[in-house]
C-alpha cells in the first residue's frame, strides 16, 4: 500500500493549519481561519483517496537499518523527511509544515482514543522553571548555563486496560492488653486468622506503548483525566509529533498486573482494622483483562544536557504535571548537611544543658 | 591575787573548750576489720570523718566486716543495729550518728541511723539518695572511693538538716501554699559547672544533629529525583469499584507474657518512698540496706 504524508493546509489559503491548544480546533497561521477537526477529517478524507492512488510510494526503507529510519516527502515543499519508522507526524525542518503519516495510523494501528493537547510550549517552559525553583540541591551553573535543546509535543501512544481483579487473601494478625497487678504487668496477645476476599474493577490503566519514552516518565506524569478522552481524528495530530505503538498490548500487561495486585493488596489489607500488627500469610490474586484501548495522549518532551548528560523531562500535556531528575551539587549536599547538622546539634545541647 | 584568778579562769576555759576535740581525736569512726583499705586511706578517711562528725555533732562510722555470720548474725539490719549499741557508738550522750556497714561475705550493707538528730537528717529518701552516691564505687571495689562520697555526702545531708531544709520527697506544706520548695534535690552533689553540662550535653547534641541533618538532606535529595515507576493503580479503580465479598476474622489462641515490675529497689526497713520522713524501729534505728 502507498504510504503518503499529509499535511493540513487550510482550505481558504493554503497555508498550514494545526491543532489549537487554546481553541480546541484546527487553526491557521495565515488567515486564522478555524475549523472543526470533523470539517477538516472529511475535506482531507477525500484527497487522501486519490492521492493514494496517485502518488508514487513513499515511505521507503531507507538504508541498513530500514527497519527504523524510512524517507517520506513533504507535499508542501517536496523536501525528504526522514523520521523513526514508528513516528506518526512530525514537521519538516525546511517549510516548518506540521505533518501526518496516515498510513502508520491506519488499520489495527488506528488510534481508538485521544486526549487533545491543551497546554502549549510556553506552559511547558513555565513548568520547567517552576520544577527549578526551591531545589536547594540544584547547582546554580545547571540552571544558568544550561537551555533546553529540545521541546517536543509529542502524542505517546498508550494502552489503556479495563480489567477486574480476584483477591483472595489471608492474614495472621494480633492485638494485645496489658494489666498490671502490685508486682507484675502482663501482656495478653490475642491472636486472629483473617479472611478477605473481593473484587475490584480497574478502568484504563495507562501503559505507555512506545520503547522510546521511559516507562518511568510516563508513569510519573499521570493521571491524566480520560472523561476528556475523544475518539481519534489524525487533524489532533497536526502541529505535534506523534509515535505508533512498538509495545504490544501484551508487553504491557506484566505492567499493569504489578499495578492492579499492588492495589489490590492495600484494598485487602485496608479492611483489616482493629489489629495491632497484620501480616500477610497468603494470597492469590487472578487478574482478568477486559478490553484493551489504544489511545494517543498528549506530552511535552524537554531536553537538556549538562555535564555530558542527558535530563529528560515530560510534562502532561493535559494536566501540566511536568517530572524529571535533577542534578546534585555535591559541593551544596554536604555544605547544607555541616549547617543544618550544627545548627541543630546547638540547640539540642542547649536544650539538655538547660534541663541539666 | 586578781591577776592569778583570771588566768586560772582562762586555763579553766582553755581546758573545757579542749576537751571534746581530744575525746574526738582519741575516738575511731573508720573499724576496717574487712582490711579493704590501706593505711593512708584510713587515717585519710578518720580525719574526714572526725571533721564531719565534729562540725555536726553527730557521729559518722564506717564499719566492714568480712562476715557477719561468723557473729551470729544473717540479717544485716540486725546486725548493724548490734554493732553500733555494743561497741557504744554515736557522737553524744543519745548516741547520735550515722554507721555504713559492709559484710564482705554477702555483699551487704546498710546505712544505720539513731538519734534525732540523725534521724531528721538522714531521712528514708536521703538516706536512699546518699546510698545511690557510693554504690557505683563498692560495685567496681573502689572502696575507698565509696567512703569518701559516704562522708561528703553525708556531710551535705547534715548540714541541709542544720539549715532546716532536710533531704526528703516533697511534702504538702500548708504554710507554703503547695508542695515544699527545696525538697527532693539532690542539692548535696556538687553542682554541675556549665562546662560540665556542655560535656553531658555534647554528644547527644552532636548525635541528634547528624540524624536531623541526614534526614533534613534526604528529603531535600528525593526532591530532586521524580521519575518513578508507579507500582499501584488505585487512581484507577471504578466507581464503587471494591467489592469485598469475604471478611472472616477468627480468634484462634492467644499468648500471655509476664515482666516482673520490681517495686523495691533493694532496701529494707525504713524506706522512703513517696511517704517521706524517717521510719524508725522498734529500737531507735533507721536503715538502709541493700546489696553492693
Amino acid at each position: 500500500m502507498a504510504e503518503q504524508i499529509t499535511n493540513y493546509q487550510c482550505p481558504a489559503c493554503g497555508g498550514p493549519l494545526h491543532f489549537s491548544n487554546v481553541s480546541q480546533d484546527m487553526a491557521c497561521d495565515y488567515c486564522d481561519s478555524h475549523f472543526t477537526v470533523a470539517e477538516i477529517e472529511a475535506h482531507y478524507a477525500a484527497q487522501n483517496a486519490q492521492a493514494a492512488q496517485a502518488a508514487p510510494e513513499q515511505g521507503t526503507r531507507w538504508g541498513e537499518n530500514g527497519e527504523e529510519i524510512r524517507a517520506y516527502h513533504c507535499p508542501s515543499c517536496g523536501a525528504e523527511l526522514l523520521c523513526a519508522a514508528a513516528t506518526a507526524a512530525t514537521s519538516c525542518p525546511y517549510c516548518g509544515n506540521p505533518s501526518v503519516v496516515p498510513a502508520q495510523l491506519d488499520g489495527v494501528l488506528r488510534p481508538e482514543l485521544v486526549i487533545p493537547f491543551q497546554l502549549d510550549k510556553e506552559a511547558a517552559k513555565a513548568a520547567l522553571r517552576k520544577h527549578y525553583a526551591k531545589k536547594r540541591l540544584l547547582p546554580r551553573a545547571f540552571i544558568a548555563e544550561n537551555h533546553i535543546e529540545e521541546i517536543q509535543g509529542i502524542y505517546v501512544p498508550f494502552w489503556l486496560f479495563d480489567a477486574e481483579l480476584d483477591a483472595d487473601v489471608y492474614y495472621d494478625a494480633t492485638r494485645s492488653h496489658t494489666r498490671e497487678t502490685h508486682n507484675e504487668r502482663i501482656v495478653t496477645t490475642e491472636h486472629f486468622r483473617l479472611h478477605r476476599a473481593g473484587k475490584l474493577r480497574f478502568e484504563r490503566i495507562p501503559a505507555d506503548a512506545s520503547q522510546r519514552m521511559p516507562d518511568a516518565h510516563m508513569d510519573a506524569i499521570e493521571p491524566f483525566d480520560f472523561s476528556q478522552l475523544k475518539p481519534f481524528a489524525m487533524a489532533y495530530l497536526a502541529g505535534y509529533l506523534a509515535d505508533k505503538y512498538d509495545v504490544t498490548a501484551e508487553q504491557c500487561l506484566s505492567r499493569v498486573r504489578g499495578r492492579a495486585e499492588q492495589t489490590a493488596r492495600e484494598a485487602m489489607r485496608n479492611s483489616c482494622i482493629g489489629y495491632a500488627t497484620v501480616s500477610e500469610r497468603r494470597a492469590d490474586l487472578q487478574l482478568h483483562s477486559g478490553k484493551v484501548h489504544y489511545a494517543l495522549l498528549p506530552v511535552w518532551m524537554l531536553a537538556t544536557r549538562w555535564h555530558d548528560q542527558c535530563f529528560l523531562f515530560a510534562m502532561n500535556g493535559q494536566t501540566g504535571k511536568l517530572i524529571g531528575d535533577l542534578p546534585v551539587d555535591r559541593g551544596r549536599y554536604w555544605k547544607l548537611f555541616s549547617i543544618s547538622a550544627a545548627l541543630a546539634a546547638a540547640a539540642v545541647t542547649a536544650l539538655i544543658t538547660l534541663f541539666l | 591575787m586578781k591577776r592569778l584568778l583570771s588566768l586560772f579562769a582562762a586555763l579553766l576555759l582553755l581546758l573545757c573548750a579542749a576537751l571534746p576535740a581530744a575525746a574526738l581525736e582519741t575516738e575511731h569512726f573508720v573499724f576496717d576489720e574487712a582490711g579493704l583499705l590501706t593505711e593512708d586511706e584510713v587515717w585519710e578517711l578518720e580525719t574526714a570523718a572526725a571533721t564531719v562528725s565534729a562540725e555536726y555533732g553527730c557521729g559518722v562510722y564506717i564499719v566492714t566486716v568480712s562476715d557477719m555470720a561468723e557473729d551470729g548474725f544473717y540479717d544485716i539490719e540486725e546486725y548493724a543495729e548490734w554493732v553500733y549499741d555494743s561497741r557504744e557508738l554515736g557522737y553524744d550522750d543519745e548516741g547520735t550518728g550515722l554507721m555504713l556497714i559492709l559484710s564482705m561475705a554477702e555483699r551487704d550493707y546498710d546505712l544505720d541511723a539513731f538519734g534525732d538528730q540523725a534521724h531528721r537528717a538522714f531521712t528514708d529518701y536521703g538516706k536512699e539518695t546518699l546510698a545511690d552516691s557510693f554504690l557505683d564505687d563498692f560495685r567496681v571495689d573502689d572502696w575507698a572511693g565509696g567512703f569518701r562520697d559516704y562522708l561528703e555526702n553525708a556531710g551535705a545531708l547534715l548540714e541541709r538538716a542544720a539549715n532546716d531544709v532536710p533531704l526528703d520527697v516533697p511534702r504538702y506544706d500548708p504554710g507554703y501554699g503547695g508542695y515544699g520548695p527545696s525538697y527532693h534535690e539532690p542539692v548535696f552533689y556538687r553542682e554541675r559547672t556549665l562546662a560540665d553540662k556542655l560535656k553531658l550535653a555534647l554528644l547527644p547534641g552532636l548525635a541528634v544533629g547528624v540524624i536531623f541533618a541526614f534526614v533534613y538532606c534526604s528529603i531535600l535529595k528525593a526532591q530532586m529525583r521524580s521519575a518513578r515507576p508507579a507500582t499501584e493503580a488505585s487512581a484507577y479503580v471504578a466507581r464503587h469499584g471494591v467489592d469485598i465479598y469475604i471478611s472472616d476474622d477468627r480468634f484462634t489462641h492467644s499468648t500471655q507474657v509476664r515482666h516482673h515490675i520490681p517495686r523495691d529497689t533493694g532496701s529494707h526497713g525504713g524506706h522512703g518512698g513517696f511517704g517521706g520522713g524517717t521510719h524508725i524501729s522498734s529500737g531507735g534505728h533507721s536503715h538502709h540496706s541493700g546489696k553492693f
